[in-house]
């Protein structure tokens, strides 16, 4: 399956720039900055499991964009893609998380989370990278699809919108779910 | 083709970006790895307290190497006298230096750094681990101390015995001045080291070398900027003769001002006048049943509590005293103080000594003496089994310095200082408890909150509140050095227990009883094993010998601090008074002690008797009391 078969917009729009060679560099850029930004913080080891939740927001959100606007026929690889690099920034993310915060004690987890939260991650972690499977192997599994993006929509307006510590993390919050609004009145079908 | 290339290239360069940042991180697994160390409890615990750091970098090794080249008139005193200049702040050399004639060198750090000091490879603050060493402080560079003969050698270091030569807020004020320095750069001090080290140190690879030189230009830019921003709060550093005078700098060798460093570390807040000084003291016999309550004014109970205090309030941040080798360094020195001189030898008074060593007769005498009049406060140390007992009317009980009932009467600047009650529930919420306590601090807080006596103070109690809130949130799990715990062979000791004692210290009328620091205005009445090494004598350091503090010999107003020589017979340093408008000319001792001014104070503890009281018969009771005391 080429990435312009399923897609007849993409088929008509030759970008300069391949698409999935585009999200692979932001993913790429997000993961480096994630990491040598929170070197300049007075907090690094928190500032990284903080900040490495950006490479898997972007680029998941850019999947959940993607099924939006071409949904039933969201399948592309450029879905693909992005869906497999947000779920590789997402498990970044757990393991610095896991690693520097909770030094990989899953109690202390739900302790400082409460069990809501904490089961709705770990939760994603698995579906999420069933989904990825899935979709690469070919299967269709329609309601896991749907299902790990649901959670992850969840998950993301809860973490930027809901329990927001900082205006930044307000403002992105705004903007991820403005552009899914986005996908929606732009939709192709 | 150009469309292919570029894509092509944008592939390749986010593939190499990927790749640089998995290997960095890689990296730092590496510069971070550490493993407890394993051998005999002893060890360890000497080896925490001797090389363990605590979160308290003073300056890049290579720095530190080179300081006095290319930071030489910042941080040097003009005082030498043919020392170094870390001699001059009263660092002791290091034993372990040899006669090689080689300069400090990245190589041979350990051995030619003065003693003390460990080497690390965190960066201050934040406590990122980089290639980049750094010389850094340990318990044992305030906490190991040594005799000065009277041709101006020094004895054998004696572990846990305090450094009264250490001159340690000159030396922070001559740091602050060097790295402030607008021409000090990574340059300039790498071209110096090499200089000095090319021939003994092994050259570092490529990637090696310019990863040190990017950090240490950022901890150059870095704390510049974090010391520079402090002006506002600590002042500008004194230099030169400055920092060894009394009129500049007041607390002077062997002394620290430490509640002016909480009230500035834990409540932000200015510490100008706080004369609350305090001698570096010795840390021998501190296990809880001797010594339930630490500090002078016994103002906290766990040792662990107490070491992490000292290390948090010298400037150690909460995520470099969250580090595992910090945290086992804090808790195993801690440990090593409670053994050491029970289970822990330490040499006695006999040993370093001898020739001046007591009879055993004067000792029985001076024993019954100390029983009649010390006991009572101090218990005192078995003669046959050379164990401390603990058994006294008043020992383990506070001694109020309120004006109503004050027997005591030493200097209460200590206990009196502005912010004293406010500084229990800020320090027990510096650390962030597991979640169920967090929760119960975040509610004190907010308490002390509602309660405040005034809209400032109201506004305080907020500023705390969301500093705890933010700190709640990288600590998620509570802080590894949190306190209060339970002791392990505590059986009645619970968490919820634990909770019930913690600081409440609201402005509310009733809450200032339950603050467990300073709330006393009194000092604690504990064990004084090795009595000779705790001069010079009270917690400010104000009497120089054990015969002044008995009231055998008059007590001088005024004296000179530095490198005094030790009077075995005094059990004390030789600091002859001075006359009003005398100056202490020294170069080696040029702190002139005044103890009219506030916080400096030698009146008080007039026991067994106040010097105009004594007789023949008592003035023979206090000599034989002396022998006693040189057995402790």
């Amino acid at each position: 399956m080429t990435e312009t078969a399923l897609d007849p917009i993409l088929s008509k729009t030759r970008f300069f720039l391949a698409p999935r060679i585009g999200a692979l560099l932001i993913f790429s850029l997000a993961v480096a900055a994630s990491v040598f930004l929170s070197l300049t913080s007075s907090t690094p080891d928190y500032a990284r499991a903080t900040y490495s939740i950006w490479p898997a927001l972007i680029l998941g959100g850019w999947a959940i964009w993607l099924w939006v606007w071409g949904h039933p026929e969201f399948k592309t690889p450029l879905w693909k893609f992005t869906w497999l690099l947000g779920f590789l920034g997402y498990a970044i993310h757990f393991y610095f998380a896991m690693q520097t915060v909770f030094a990989w004690n899953i109690a202390s987890v739900f302790a400082a989370q409460g069990a809501v939260v904490t089961i709705a991650n770990l939760l994603l972690l698995v579906v999420w990278f069933l989904s990825v499977v899935m979709a690469y192997l070919g299967f269709r599994f329609p309601y896991l699809h749907r299902f790990a993006m649901l959670l992850f929509i969840a998950a993301a307006v809860a973490s930027t919108l809901l329990f927001a510590q900082e205006t930044l993390s307000y403002l992105a919050g705004i903007a991820i779910v403005a552009s899914w609004l986005s996908a929606l009145l732009l939709r192709r079908v | 083709m150009i469309r292919f290339l570029v894509n092509l290239l944008v592939l390749v360069i986010s593939l190499g970006v990927l790749a640089a940042t998995a290997g960095w991180v890689y990296l730092e697994r590496q510069w971070a790895a550490w493993e407890p160390p394993t051998g005999a409890d002893a060890e360890i615990a000497y080896e925490a307290f001797t090389f363990g750091p605590f979160g308290l970098e003073a300056m890049p090794l290579k720095y530190a190497a080179v300081v006095g080249q290319v930071s030489g008139p910042a941080f040097t005193t003009g005082l030498e006298d043919g020392r170094t200049p870390w001699q001059t702040f009263g660092f002791l050399d290091n034993p372990r230096a040899g006669e090689n004639g080689q300069p400090l060198c990245e190589a041979n750090a350990l051995q030619k750094l003065p003693y003390g000091f460990t080497v690390t490879n965190s960066i201050p603050e934040t406590a990122l681990q980089t290639p980049l060493k750094f010389a850094a402080l340990t318990c044992a560079t305030c906490h190991s101390g040594a005799f000065r003969a009277e041709d101006g050698t020094l004895s054998g270091i004696v572990s846990g015995m305090g450094n009264q030569e250490l001159d340690v807020i000159a030396f922070s004020d001559a740091v602050r001045n060097a790295v402030t320095d607008p021409t000090l750069t990574a340059d300039k001090i790498l071209e110096a080291y090499d200089a000095q080290c090319g021939e003994i140190d092994p050259a570092p690879d490529f990637l090696t070398a310019q990863i040190e030189k990017l950090m240490l230009g950022q901890w150059l830019s870095g704390i510049r900027g974090s010391i520079g921003g402090d002006f506002a709060k600590y002042g500008m550093p004194y230099h030169s003769a400055k920092m060894k005078s009394a009129s500049h700098i007041p607390a002077g060798p062997g002394r620290t001002r430490p509640f002016r460093s909480v009230v500035r570390v834990a409540v932000n807040l200015p510490g100008v006048e706080n004369y609350a000084y305090s001698k570096v003291p010795v840390v021998f016999e501190q296990r809880t049943d001797l010594r339930p309550r630490s500090q002078y004014d016994g103002s906290i109970k766990s040792p662990v509590t107490r070491s992490y205090i000292a290390a948090y309030t010298s400037g150690s941040s909460l995520v470099a005293l969250g580090k595992p080798q910090v945290n086992h360094a804090i808790r195993h020195a801690a440990r090593y103080t409670e053994e050491l001189g029970i289970s822990i030898p330490v040499a006695s008074f006999r040993d370093i000594f001898p020739d001046r060593a007591p009879n055993l007769q004067e000792v029985q005498r001076g024993f019954e003496v100390y029983q009649q009049h010390c006991t009572e406060c101090h218990g005192y140390r078995d003669l046959e089994s050379g164990d401390w007992v603990a058994e006294g009317e008043y020992l383990h009980k506070y001694e109020s310095l309120d004006p109503a009932g004050n027997r005591l009467g030493v200097d209460d600047k200590r206990v009196t200082f502005r912010y004293a009650k406010k500084l229990p529930l800020p320090l027990w919420t510096a650390l962030p408890g597991p979640p169920a306590v967090a929760d119960e601090q975040a509610a004190r807080l907010a308490q002390a909150q509602e309660t405040a006596e005034s809209p400032a103070f109201a506004y305080f109690w907020q500023q705390m509140g969301e500093a705890f809130a933010r700190n709640r949130r990288i600590f998620r799990n509570g802080h590894p050095l949190y306190f209060p715990e339970c002791a392990p062979d505590d059986p009645e000791c619970t968490p919820e227990s634990l909770l019930a004692e913690a600081p409440f210290c609201s402005d509310a009328p009733d809450a200032a009883e339950r603050c467990a620091i300073t709330a006393e205005v009194a000092m604690f009445n504990n064990p004084i094993p090795r009595a000779f090494m705790r001069a010079p004598y009270l917690h400010n350091g104000s009497i120089p010998t054990m015969r002044q503090l008995i009231n055998l010999d008059p007590r001088p107003v005024r004296f000179c601090r530095g490198e005094n020589v030790y009077d075995p017979d005094a059990m004390g340093y030789v600091a002859p008074g001075l006359p009003a408008g005398g100056s202490c000319d020294n170069p080696r001792m040029p702190f002139l002690y005044e103890t009219t001014l506030p916080g400096n104070s030698a009146a008080g503890h007039d026991f067994p008797w106040p010097n105009e009281e004594l007789d023949d018969a008592r003035r023979q009771d206090l000599e034989a009391l002396m022998a006693y005391l040189k057995t402790l």
